[in-house]
């Protein structure tokens, strides 16, 4: 069996107990067998973009286990031959995002295990507090190849061509070298170093997203407060010029101020209440994450000041996909979230791992989840999700 | 008073500690009133007393600190300790007196720690805080599980952290930043204790000779910080309804940025809670210019940087025409250590 016969077998069923969610989010990850960029995102129910579905020859798998039956099953176990992964999980920052999508990528490990016997020696290890504790971080992935893991799986705030760098290093020294959650469409493909870079555009699928809900939201009309992160962030880089791309097909749609806010809670607080004390009239706010999305609110409710109640309000729309994020919606707080995959990203992230780095495929340098838009209305579902994916049947 | 009296007293005046600041900041008043109509609100100097509440209270212990010559790295991590604490508590089902109780104890006992370990083992001030620095914020993590916490946002904790004002603008985060100032002033001006942290921080040796318990002093000193911090961190996350993993980080060095630039001496004997009040004024305004006037985000570290550097250059420079005024003229006020050598 070559790699296309088995990327054709990864993409023609689906397991018992995964639902039909899954399983279509697998085809829009992997892209298996379809062969064109659309399909429909079970989420959404409207076409989606998908990058990754022309780039990674199926390998990368997505949300399900690996289908095939028992005779493909039989074949891998017999190649995966009880082998134990190190595997080296780096976040910028510990925080509940990377939570989720830590358990959600136990999730997948766990049924990788249970259906083709890999096992898997897990390390999660971060700075604490700080996205820009880049000595830190590069400090840890040294570490990891110098222990001679396996695979190493990091998201970064730290420079680009400084992080290439130490991937490079790494490759060299026989530790595979994975990303996540980041804005790799900012650079060149050809220059990115690791095996592949599992994630979401953040200019059209984040920023671009929170302009097109707010235009729609707003009819067009009316001004915005950006609650943004430090600047230099490649995150903010993206998601901004997704932003400001949106807005320009709306002239009547104005930004009337701009604030940092640090990507934490009580920082875009602290913005959020000085801004909305000059512009008490703003009818929308943009958290660039949920965190200082949840500040705003909180600023909001402060200055005593409506929420969006489905008729008149300020409109807070924020990204990220946290539990948090779906409890402040049902609260009336937040607006919306654009969900940017937390749980996709990790059960994507450990196939793609899987098909590389035990069977031998190959991937798409940029693997890209949907990212998916909820409100009151469809809150609920996400969620369910969201709790499903932080209890998984074991941890790591 | 003739003309020679007043230019003397308007001298004096200009020369006291902290005037530079505060004449810079009602420069900077002046001119964003001028340029941004909105920054002389009401209600934006209320959101400014509001903001400056958690800072205020721990420069204030930071500024105790400083005076009996140490320094506290830990006071962010203690504050994201003990809000965390309260809030972990509250959601456990324990009373909201309980909770604000435990996170105060955490913080208070917490500090008792630092400077137990300081004057008993000798290692310097700034390792053992950065230790505590490590501890606490650990703890943090583990007692969040990296998730923040959540659900506790009640009328009551909506209050304390300044969300429902309770008269008019005035919060109960105010009234606490008010009694904090008042109680630890009175403590520095009007207390043996008070003279005994100068006198300390002044000269550790004298002040040993001269019969005060420097180490007793010293410990409670990061036991005041440590019970501010702790404070600071309940008000935070009250405020804020949730307490992230990373609370507090970096609240330190905002900390020890008021005490300095209010006058506190990083090598001891010199601060004073006025001085953190305006240091946390200071910083606060800043930070709510920056963002009304819309400063390019670029552009914002630059500003910021900029002017407290122009501020602590003022100010040293008032420091040394104060030091020639003393050497030109006989002391009009007795420094510290003479005053406790007296009360002994």
């Amino acid at each position: 069996m070559d790699d296309s016969d088995r990327a054709r077998h990864q993409g023609s069923g689906t397991r018992p107990g995964l639902g039909r969610r899954n399983f279509l989010q697998s085809l829009a990850v992997g892209g298996v067998g379809l062969g064109a960029g659309f399909v429909v995102s079970p989420y959404t129910r409207r076409e989606i973009t998908t990058t990754a579905a022309t780039g990674t020859a199926g390998a990368s798998g997505g949300a399900g286990s690996y289908p095939g039956g028992s005779a493909y099953d039989a074949a891998v176990r017999k190649a995966v031959a009880g082998r134990t992964l190190k595997v080296g999980f780096a976040p910028p920052i510990i925080s509940e995002f990377f939570k989720q999508m830590e358990h959600a990528a136990w999730w997948q490990m766990s049924r990788l295990e249970s259906q083709f016997g890999v096992k898997w020696n897990w390390e999660l290890a971060a700075p604490t507090g700080n996205f820009n504790a880049v000595q830190k971080q590069v400090g840890i992935i040294k570490d990891w190849v110098a222990r001679r893991f396996d695979v190493v799986m990091v998201c970064t705030g730290a420079n680009f061509s400084v992080m290439q760098n130490v991937y490079q290093e790494a490759l060299a020294r026989g530790t595979a070298v994975f990303q996540f959650n980041e804005p790799v469409k900012l650079y060149p493909e050809n220059q990115l170093v690791p095996i592949s870079s599992v994630g979401y555009n953040n200019i059209t699928q984040s920023g671009g997203y929170a302009a097109d809900f707010l235009a729609k939201k707003l009819h067009g009309e009316g001004t915005i407060i950006q609650i943004l992160g430090p600047p230099g962030s490649d995150w903010r880089k993206a998601r901004l010029k997704g932003f400001n791309q949106v807005l320009r097909n709306h002239p009547r749609l104005k930004v009337v101020a701009q604030g940092n806010g640090g990507y934490v809670q009580d920082k875009g607080y602290h913005v959020a209440l000085d801004l909305l004390t000059r512009y008490p009239d703003v009818k929308a706010i943009w958290g660039e994450n949920e965190d200082m999305g949840l500040g705003a609110v909180r600023a909001i409710t402060k200055l005593g000041l409506q929420h969006w109640d489905g008729h008149s309000g300020i409109v807070t729309v924020a990204a990220d996909g946290t539990l948090s994020g779906t409890q402040s919606i049902q609260n009336g707080g937040l607006t919306a979230v654009i969900d940017v995959g937390s749980v996709d990203q990790g059960i994507t992230l450990i196939n793609t791992v899987f098909a590389n780095v035990v069977l031998g495929a190959r991937v798409g340098k940029i693997v890209e989840v949907p990212t998916r838009l909820y409100t009151k209305d469809t809150v609920k579902q996400e969620a369910d999700y969201l709790t499903w994916a932080l209890n998984p049947p074991k941890t790591y | 008073m003739n003309a020679q009296q007043a230019l003397t007293h308007t001298r004096r005046l200009a020369l006291r500690p902290g005037s530079a600041i505060v004449l810079a900041i009602g420069v900077l008043c002046v001119v964003m009133a001028i340029l941004v109509p909105s920054f002389v609100t009401a209600a934006n100097w209320a959101n400014i007393a509001n903001e400056m509440v958690v800072l205020t209270l721990i420069a204030i212990g930071s500024t105790v600190v400083l005076v009996t010559g140490g320094i506290d790295l830990s006071v962010g991590a203690l504050l994201g300790l003990s809000g965390g604490c309260m809030a972990y508590l509250w959601n456990t089902g324990f009373s909201f007196a309980t909770a604000l109780v435990a996170g105060l104890y955490v913080g208070t006992m917490l500090g008792l720690v630092n400077g137990w370990i300081i004057v008993k083992t000798k290692v310097p001030d700034f390792v053992v805080t950065l230790g505590m620095l490590g501890v606490a914020g650990g703890a943090l993590f583990l007692l969040t599980g990296g998730v923040p916490l959540v659900g506790y946002a009640t009328p009551a904790a909506n209050m304390l952290g300044g969300v429902q004002q309770l008269l008019g603008r005035l919060t109960v985060p105010m009234l606490i930043a008010l009694g904090v100032a008042l109680a630890v002033a009175a403590l520095l001006r009007w207390t043996r204790t008070g003279r005994h942290f100068y006198g300390v921080g002044s000269n550790r040796e004298a002040a040993r000779l001269a019969g005060i318990h420097v180490d007793r002093a010293r410990i409670l000193a990061y036991t005041l910080s440590g019970f501010l911090a702790g404070l600071a961190g309940l008000v935070l996350a009250s405020g804020l309804g949730t307490v992230n993993p990373a609370m507090g980080t970096g609240d330190e060095l905002s900390a020890i940025a008021a005490a300095v630039i209010g006058g506190a001496s990083l090598s001891g004997g010199r601060g004073s809670v006025a001085g953190a009040i305006i240091g946390a004024l200071t910083l606060t305004v800043i930070n709510n210019v920056i963002n009304i006037a819309q400063v390019g985000a670029v552009w914002q570290q630059v500003v910021l940087g900029a002017v407290l550097l122009c501020a602590v250059l003022v100010e040293q420079f008032m420091t040394r025409a104060r030091q020639r005024d003393a050497r030109a003229t006989p002391p009009v006020d007795q420094p510290d250590i003479p005053k406790v050598l007296a009360t002994k």
